[in-house]
Order: C-alpha cells, then sequence, then structure tokens
C-alpha cells in the first residue's frame, strides 16, 4: 500500500473510526458521506466500541506478499458492542483456544510490512480479555 | 424490443498457457465463436470485453481497444468490463443490452485472464483487490479467508458439515473428467477432499479453485440476423444483476448472499418462470461453500439444505438437477474474466446437445450465476431452447 493512502486513512485504520446518522442514530464502520440506512447527509464521525464477541474464524495460512511475515494468522468477524462488525485479526492466543461468542477488546498492532515501499502499517486488531 | 440470441460460442482450453497472453486467449477464443456462428468478423458491430486485472497480471490496460485491433474490423466500438470475478457474467449482460436496445445487431462477446504467469502470493494480492483495500485487506483476509468466514456461519447456522464441502469438490471433478477444456481431468476421493492441506480453516485445498489462463467468447444477434444462418440458436430470455456492500462484515447475512437471490429473482421474473423450470444450472463455484450457498440463494434448494442436496446426489449429472456439468470453477478452472462467459457456454451445449459425454437429456432452460468478490456483484442469466 502507497504511503499517502497509508497517511490519509490513518485515522479511520489507527482509532476506529465510523460515522453516527443524526437523523436515524444508527452506527455505521467504515466511514461513509451518507447514512446508508436512511441516506441521509447528516452524519458524523464516531469511534467504534473497543470491546465484542468472536462470531467466526479462520486461520489463514496462504496470504500476499505484505502479510507472508505473519502467516499463519487468525482472522475473525467480530461484533462489537455497539453492534458493529468489524473483520480483523484476532492476536495473543492459540487457534485451538477461540470459541464464538468469546469476549475481546481492541488493541494496537503491526498490520503488514515489507510492502512496496518498505513501510510498516498499523491498525487495530483484537484479543481475548 | 428485440429478442437476444447466441449463436456462436468459443472457448480456449483451460489451465497454463505459457506462451499466450490475454490478448491470444480473447483472440483464439473469438476466432472459434465466429466460425462456429458461421458469420464473418465483418458482421461483428462491436466487443464487449470482461477482464479482471491484466493491468495487474501482464502490466497492460486498455485491452478492449487491444481486442479489435486484433481483428481487421478494428475501427467497431470495444469495451472492456471489470467486476471482479463477475466480469464475464456482466459482460454478456452488457451485450445482451447492446442488442435488446436496438442499439448493435451483432456482438462478439467474452473474456480472459492471464494469471500463471504471477507467484501464488502476487495473485492472492491482485485478488485481494477485489475485497475492501479500506477495511478487509489490511487486516490480512483472503478471498478463501471471507468463504471460510461464510462455510463456518453456515455450519453452525445449519450443520453443514467439511464432508458436504468436499462433496461439492468429488462431483465438479468427476464432472470435468469428461470435459476436454477442464485444466483437471483428475477423479478424486472424499477422503483425499477431505484431507488436503488447509488454506483457511475449514477450507483445503480442494476446497478452493485453482489459477488458470483461459478465454470464452459468444456471438449474440438478433432474431432478425438468425433467419438466413443455419445455426442452433439460443434465447437469452433472463438477465438479472445486482449488488451489494463489498465488505462481508457488512452484510445482513453470512449464511446467504442478498445478491444473487435479488440478481435470480430479475431473472426468473424476466424470463417469466421459476426455480422450478430450470433443467440445468452454472453456479459460481470459486470455493465449494459458495456453490452450496447458491445454489439455495437461487431457490432450488431450501436455505440450509444445500449441503444435504450434494450429499443426496440431487446436484450430480445424473441428479434431478444437474450443477456444474463441466467441472464447475473448481475443476475447470477460473481465468476470473472468462468464467462467466464460459458457464454459459455450457449451457448453451447443454441445450443445443452439443455437450458431448456430459450431455443431458431434454434440457430446456439453464441458469448461470456468476458472482463477484465475496458476493458484492452477481449476474444471473437463463436461456432457453428455441422451440
Ligand atoms: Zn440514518
Amino acid at each position: 500500500m502507497e504511503p499517502p493512502k497509508i497517511w490519509r486513512e490513518r485515522r479511520e485504520r489507527y482509532l476506529g473510526i465510523g460515522i453516527i446518522c443524526e437523523d436515524c442514530q444508527k452506527k455505521n464502520f467504515p466511514k461513509t458521506r451518507i447514512c446508508p440506512d436512511c441516506g441521509s447527509e447528516n452524519v458524523k464521525p464516531y469511534k467504534i466500541a473497543e470491546r465484542g464477541t468472536l462470531k467466526y474464524f479462520t486461520q489463514i495460512m496462504n496470504t500476499g506478499d505484505e502479510l507472508i511475515f505473519n502467516t499463519p494468522y487468525i482472522v475473525g468477524l467480530v461484533e462489537l458492542e455497539d453492534g458493529i462488525k468489524v473483520t480483523a485479526q484476532i492476536v495473543d492466543c492459540d487457534f485451538k483456544e477461540l470459541r464464538k461468542g468469546m469476549k475481546l477488546e481492541k488493541t494496537f498492532r503491526v498490520l503488514a510490512r515489507n510492502g512496496k515501499e518498505g513501510l510498516i502499517k498499523y491498525g487495530f486488531k483484537f484479543r481475548p480479555i | 424490443m428485440k429478442r437476444v440470441f447466441v449463436i456462436g460460442v468459443g472457448l480456449t482450453k483451460f489451465g497454463k498457457h505459457e506462451h499466450l497472453s490475454t490478448r491470444d486467449l480473447f483472440f483464439h477464443a473469438s476466432k472459434k465463436a465466429i466460425a462456429d456462428a458461421k458469420i464473418d468478423i465483418n458482421d461483428v458491430d462491436g466487443i464487449y470485453f470482461g477482464n479482471l486485472s491484466s493491468d495487474r497480471f501482464e502490466h497492460q490496460a486498455h485491452t478492449a481497444a487491444i481486442n479489435a485491433s486484433n481483428f481487421s474490423s478494428r475501427n467497431f466500438p470495444s469495451t472492456r468490463i471489470e467486476d471482479a470475478c463477475a466480469s464475464g457474467g456482466v459482460a454478456v449482460a452488457q451485450a445482451y443490452l447492446a442488442i435488446k436496445s436496438g442499439l448493435h445487431d451483432t456482438i462478439l462477446v467474452g473474456g480472459a485472464e492471464k494469471m500463471t504467469n504471477l507467484s501464488t502470493p502476487e495473485v492472492t494480492d491482485v485478488l485481494g483487490t477485489c475485497a475492501d483495500n479500506i477495511f478487509e485487506l489490511p487486516h490480512g483476509i483472503t478471498f478463501p479467508g471471507l468463504y471460510a468466514l461464510m462455510a463456518r456461519a453456515h455450519m453452525h447456522k445449519y450443520g453443514t458439515t467439511k464432508e458436504h464441502l468436499s462433496m461439492v469438490a468429488v462431483k465438479n471433478h468427476f464432472n470435468a473428467l469428461k470435459n476436454p477444456y477442464a485444466q483437471f481431468h483428475k477423479e478424486i476421493t472424499l477422503e483425499k477432499a477431505m484431507n488436503s492441506v488447509i488454506v483457511s480453516d475449514p477450507l483445503n485445498l480442494y476446497d478452493c479453485s485453482p489459477i488458470t489462463d483461459g478465454g470464452a467468447a459468444l456471438i449474440l444477434t438478433t432474431e432478425e440476423k438468425i433467419k438466413n444462418l443455419d445455426v442452433t440458436p439460443v434465447e437469452i430470455v433472463g438477465v438479472g444483476q445486482a449488488s451489494d456492500s463489498i465488505s462481508l462484515a457488512n452484510r445482513k447475512s453470512l449464511t446467504s448472499i442478498e445478491a444473487n437471490k435479488i440478481a435470480s429473482k430479475r431473472a426468473y421474473n424476466m424470463a417469466e418462470i421459476t426455480p422450478k423450470n430450470i433443467d440445468v444450472a452454472e453456479v459460481h463455484d470459486c470455493f465449494t461453500i459458495a456453490e452450496i450457498i447458491t445454489t439455495e440463494d437461487l431457490g432450488f434448494f431450501e436455505e440450509g439444505k444445500g449441503g444435504k442436496a450434494v450429499e443426496e446426489g440431487i446436484t450430480s449429472i445424473d441428479g434431478d438437477l444437474p450443477i456444474n456439468t463441466d467441472g464447475g470453477l473448481k475443476a475447470k478452472g477460473h481465468p476470473i474474466g472468462a468464467t462467466g462467459v464460459a458457464q454459459i457456454i455450457e449451457l448453451v451445449h447443454q441445450i443445443r446437445g452439443t455437450a458431448g459425454d456430459r450431455q443431458l437429456n431434454g434440457v430446456k432452460y439453464g441458469l448461470a450465476q456468476n458472482m463477484g468478490g465475496s458476493g458484492a456483484t452477481s449476474v444471473v442469466h437463463i436461456l432457453k431452447e428455441v422451440d
């Protein structure tokens, strides 16, 4: 991924910024300019919840060049306490220990490195509480 | 409005073509389609071309114009369509529209992809561009990973098993044995399919479609034009397309693909038929779980019963509703841009009675479902025998 793109998306990626709609109150992630639920443009930035539960998960053995250093790694679909769902890596645990419904919390980590520009890309992952 | 007919089909062998590039693959498939339709390139009004990423695979964009230049009629309009793995199917839908509207009479539509010149991690990276590159890809999710999450959800909700997934692979490999154009001619046992190396748990190597080079092409034309031709036309009677959130996390359901449901409903409505009328279907089995979920989305089976249908042999070539008689993406191969077009070619063969050793009896209606990403684009075509 190119440096300008990493820079441009840093807030969303580092903090997990989505939107809350001031008309229908629905929260969504990722950030959009229009509320996907009611179509209103009256949306403001919203920081997604820090904790959630594990819905489904997989262990990835083969991946693209940027993430090979990390394999095998676990990716899960996490349902946050505010109802938002995100796809993220699950860390600090063994694949065999994972259970559907496990409580998780957001943590700040290295997402990828050794990309075309040799940069390190940061973002959130989740770990068991 | 005009009626639209397929009058010619052409396919390259699917597999590894060390000496052929995207333009060659499309050219070879096109020449066969033109010959099959018994027309001349000068009878063609334009080209629609499905291709995911010649830019990344071969450092070549603007491939539509190259395709036109490869024929003597290099000035006709030529358009490339990119809708991830649905590029080929959407190209056919656009060609249909061009004729239906009356703008053109005869269209060469096809797709091609040259993939085997990159390493597997590089191909994974290119395919990854079809997922959300802000909120999915940087987190390390891959396409096998996304479909693995869907498989887990389907297993949890409906009791679908790993055996069910592997049975799809066994069935499609068996069908490919009788398809000379398929990448694999290798019968596999359930035991072998169950125990191959894990790619993204619970999906293993035999749950995934391969990396393939290939091209596919069709000639579409009008009712007026076929009157003077000595061909067996097959009519396109239904077309439906739908989109959804590109990221899997934002879908309402993980156990069904809403775009499939909406696209197929549109196609059934246009054709004025129901799923019960379909005699054979080609579905987008990029991963085995995709075939199971899609056969439910298309209304062939109740939600959650797709795995059981494979187990009971309903979708086998000698079953009540054969699915992927040509081997599917799994065993025939998946050269991205060509895939949706090749599916329609199999239906044309089954309806015309030119499917060789895999010919079914009495096929009147065939359905092809082609999708992009984890289901953010779905396109469905229904083909019908001409009475
Ligand atoms: Zn709203």
